[in-house]
């Protein structure tokens, strides 16, 4: 395939051989930074340092065979081989590209992802950290409705220093349950991106598209109560938390990366504000549980996004 | 697919409909196989989790499994069980799954390491009770649940990788279809002849019995030491709201609770499987 399409991935130029539906389109003229090939790459292999059932990893290298669709081999930081199944339903090999094949290229450089949802408020970049199942796509959607501009669903990248932390734009789409989309009065859902187990997608507007700095990390749980409770956590008790929710951690430990990923873990406890969450999981709530969001952490949408909101209100 | 070193069948299936003795089964089986002289915590027990927990999944793949095709996982689920088996908290594993098979027919619970399947099945009637005290449901929609494959709720349908628990009927059948060792517990028996009951599953897993660790084993997880832990500490597996987990432990809990009609709809939905596992179908 000769043709590239391009895309924004975390702040990176992408030219891919393949045309991806969830990503956003780039139009500057800069030089890309990573290279997603159609390659059938299986005649060379290397020797796996760890493994588990589809994937393995060698330091600089990570490939995952996943059955029916692709195998993908994601190699120094820039660049993911993709081989295809013939036949692979291609939003299939786009899920596997946008969750295994991303941690993997931007663990091998060095930024921090978080099993999170991220949203832009006035004060920074506000996360709702939680494993697949504690509602973070939900929250993250009823914020976007109240103007909060979507930084990502599932993956969330953050570029750290001693001094700094940023977080970095993802792509604007959403996975939820069918029925949430009931709760949050959206329109049909968007033809389905793949045969996700009872979820669909939407497109988030408004969506951030430049780094944004990391303000606030909120942990999320549920309780069989009838109550929502935020809680204050400190930097070091925070820890244990932010460290369960490092996405794709079992890949680490083979690309020799476990000493980066806990300097930057550190880093970011030093800086972050660290919140816990805890609500029913009565979808009737959702708007009381973003009401009490909004008042115990103190957050609003940046004045931009507000007017900008307003005015889509207003038309 | 990555090669996975063969392991010997060592993964005992602790197969129950929800609400039938599992918990307290494999804190017996833990705490005779620990040996120590001091009953174990009920939240430290080994697997306290279901088999079928989507995080245990979606870090040995890798993968999201939410976000690909059920038939997928449903496939790749034995070679996960493989790679599970042999570490310590995958020795009794819990399920509530009906026995199933893959696309191309292989058993899910992958034969390859398991040793075997322990079925511990309680009254119908007494399930009713128990489950819709745990679900905080009513009776009647509890009956209703129990009489088909009820879809989950979405707190399950996200925090486990899909799966069939069948109506209480053919939950068990599955098991008796199924194509690996199998042997039948009755809560009730375990409840009143403990000794006996537990040596045959000792026996099934080959184990010689420890008369003094047997008696110990049994006075540790009598039920109300249980509940008294649970009142005490709390119980992590708890996650419906309910007030307890262990709550009353009583066979017969039925004859107060359920209406004649009740009653009868129940026998209705399972009098042959119940007759099948030894429980006479009778209106008090």
């Amino acid at each position: 395939m000769s043709k590239h399409f391009r895309y924004r991935l975390f702040d990176l130029v992408l030219a891919s051989d393949l045309k991806l539906d969830r990503l956003l389109p780039d139009e500057s003229e800069n030089a890309p930074d990573l290279f997603w090939k159609c390659s059938d790459f299986e005649q060379e292999t290397f020797e796996a340092t760890d493994q588990g059932l589809l994937w393995k990893t060698a330091p600089d290298c990570f490939e995952l065979a996943l059955p029916n669709v692709a195998t993908i081999r994601v190699k120094d930081g820039h660049e993911i081989l993709i081989n295809l199944v013939p036949d692979a339903p291609m939003a299939d090999v786009e899920t596997l590209l946008l969750s295994a094949g991303v941690a993997a290229l931007m663990q091998q450089r060095q930024v921090f992802l978080l099993h999170a949802a991220a949203f832009e408020s006035a004060s920074g970049a506000v996360l709702l950290a939680g494993v697949s199942g504690s509602g973070k796509s939900l929250l993250l959607s009823a914020l976007n409705q109240r103007g909060y501009p979507m930084i990502s669903d599932d993956i969330t990248a953050i570029s750290c220093t001693k001094q700094e932390a940023w977080v970095h734009p993802a792509w604007p789409k959403v996975s939820l349950m069918l029925d949430a989309f009931e709760t949050l009065g959206l329109d049909r859902p968007e033809p389905n991106l793949g045969q996700a187990q009872g979820k669909r997608t939407f497109t988030a507007t408004p969506f951030c598209s430049q780094k944004t700095p990391l303000d606030k990390i909120v942990f999320l749980k549920w309780t069989p109560e009838d109550a929502i409770s935020i809680s204050n956590l400190k930097g070091i008790e925070a820890l244990p938390q932010l460290s369960s929710n490092v996405y794709r951690r079992t890949f680490l430990k083979g690309m020799q990366l476990l000493e980066s990923n806990f300097t930057a873990l550190n880093q970011i406890a030093a800086q972050a504000q660290f919140n816990t969450l805890t609500r029913p999981h009565d979808l009737r709530r959702l708007e009381n549980v973003v009401d009490k969001l909004e008042e115990e952490l103190g957050i609003i949408p940046s004045n931009k996004t507000h007017q900008s909101a307003q005015q889509s209100a207003a038309r | 697919m990555t090669t996975i070193q063969a392991k010997s069948k060592c993964t005992y299936w602790i197969a129950s409909y929800p609400k039938s003795g599992n918990t307290w089964l494999r804190m017996l089986l833990a705490t005779y196989f620990s040996g120590l002289d001091v009953p174990l915590n009920i939240n430290a027990l080994p697997s306290g989790t279901l088999a079928y927990h989507r995080k245990r999944f979606d870090e040995l793949l890798g993968l999201e499994t939410a976000d690909f095709p059920t038939e997928t996982l449903t496939d790749l689920r034995p070679r996960i069980y493989d790679m599970m088996a042999g570490s310590q908290d995958f020795q009794f594993v819990k399920t509530h799954e009906c026995f199933t098979r893959t696309s191309s027919g292989e058993a899910v619970f992958s034969e390859a390491t398991s040793a075997g399947a322990i079925l511990i099945v309680r009254n119908p009637l007494d399930v009713a009770v128990s489950m819709s005290h745990f679900l905080r449901m009513s009776i009647d929609d509890t009956i209703t649940r129990m009489s088909r494959n009820s879809q989950s709720s979405q707190r399950i349908q996200t925090e486990l990788i899909p799966h069939e628990t069948g109506s209480w009927s053919s939950f068990a059948q599955s098991w008796f279809e199924g194509s690996m060792p199998l042997l039948v517990v009755r809560y009730e028996d375990l409840l009143d002849q403990p000794e006996m009951a537990f040596s045959k599953v000792l026996s099934f897993m080959n184990e010689p019995i420890n008369e003094a660790r047997l008696q110990k084993t049994i006075a540790f997880n009598a039920f109300e030491n249980l509940r008294a832990q649970e009142l005490k500490d709390g119980f992590a597996a708890m996650q419906t709201g309910a007030a307890s987990f262990f709550r009353k432990g009583q066979n017969n809990n039925w004859k107060q609770q359920l209406t004649s009609e009740q009653q009868e709809r129940l026998h209705s939905d399972h009098v042959s499987m119940m007759k099948q596992l030894g429980y006479e179908p009778q209106i008090v």
